[in-house]
């Protein structure tokens, strides 16, 4: 994604511009927004209303660089606000998925008691309508901090650097974060999947 | 088991964070890759979290939903026109 590109269509006077930069970050945004505020609707109030927001700033003069993260900064903040009232959250998640090693004085100390189970089949499951659906499930129950770092990794490719400078944190964190997200979920999905319920 | 290996599974997973930011120190990737290669735990763990990362990215939808990109462009034409 290129950062000045951005830029320019926030202050582009084309609607056809503004409306290719707002279809390349609305889902990320969404999931954002939509993890503060917890509606899918409201979300999407929170979306519209940055952009609309963004772009009147622009072309006021009032955006700067690093575009992307100036963005996602105003999507938070007002997220912030919007949500300020509404009910708390559900916990995360308490696995890991970290799965077990014998334990020291053991012969095979640090090794599996038992492999983990193997994902050659899961990739297809989480592509259906089902299993997508399923990944949304738990993605929302994340911690904020996992969410957040995992929305904008994994699912909208943004660098270590760029959700360094959005949220704060440095690359072990995110590193952390990241890992821990992924392990949650695929801890969460093996359980799904082995109540049969696909 | 243990002569088979380097490193036990439970270093080897703990590299596979650094290992999947691609920041891993040469001399550490080399021993994880070796452990893999004959530990097939350790390589469905790493396949598994591989896994998540190529589910979570095909989650990403591609463009607004249509009502979104028509209120925005009704938002902006009436900024254009003014009150």
């Amino acid at each position: 994604v290129n950062d000045q590109d951005l830029g320019d269509a926030l202050r582009s006077p084309s609607q056809e511009m503004v409306l290719a930069a707002f279809d390349r970050h609305y889902d990320a945004m969404h999931w954002l927004a939509r993890a503060v505020v917890g509606d899918d609707e409201l979300a999407s109030e929170v979306v519209l209303d940055t952009w609309a927001g963004a772009v009147r700033a622009a072309r006021g003069g009032g955006a700067r660089p690093p575009y992307r993260a100036w963005l996602f900064d105003r999507l938070r903040e007002r997220s912030i606000r919007v949500a300020r009232d509404r009910v708390p959250e559900a916990a995360p998640p308490g696995h890991d998925g970290q799965g077990e090693f014998f334990p020291d004085g053991h012969r095979w100390q640090g090794h599996w008691v038992e492999f983990p189970l193997s994902w050659s089949d899961r990739v297809a499951v989480l592509a259906s309508p089902a299993g997508r659906e399923l990944l949304s499930a738990v993605i929302d129950r994340l911690a904020p901090q996992q969410r957040a770092v995992l929305i904008l990794r994994d699912l909208d490719g943004w660098s270590v650097a760029e959700v360094g400078a959005l949220l704060d944190l440095s690359a072990e964190t995110q590193r952390e974060e990241l890992h821990r997200a992924r392990l949650a979920i695929a801890g969460a999905v093996d359980e799904a999947l082995s109540e049969d319920s696909f | 088991l243990t002569d088979t290996f380097d490193i036990t599974c439970r270093a080897a997973v703990a590299l596979v964070p650094e290992y999947l930011d691609a920041v891993l120190p040469e001399a550490e990737l080399v021993r994880l890759e070796h452990h893999m290669v004959a530990c097939p735990g350790c390589l469905a763990y790493v396949e598994k979290v591989g896994a998540v990362i190529q589910a979570v990215g095909g989650l990403r939808r591609q463009g607004a939903p249509s009502d979104a990109r028509r209120r925005l462009v009704a938002v902006l034409a009436a900024e254009v026109e003014g009150p």
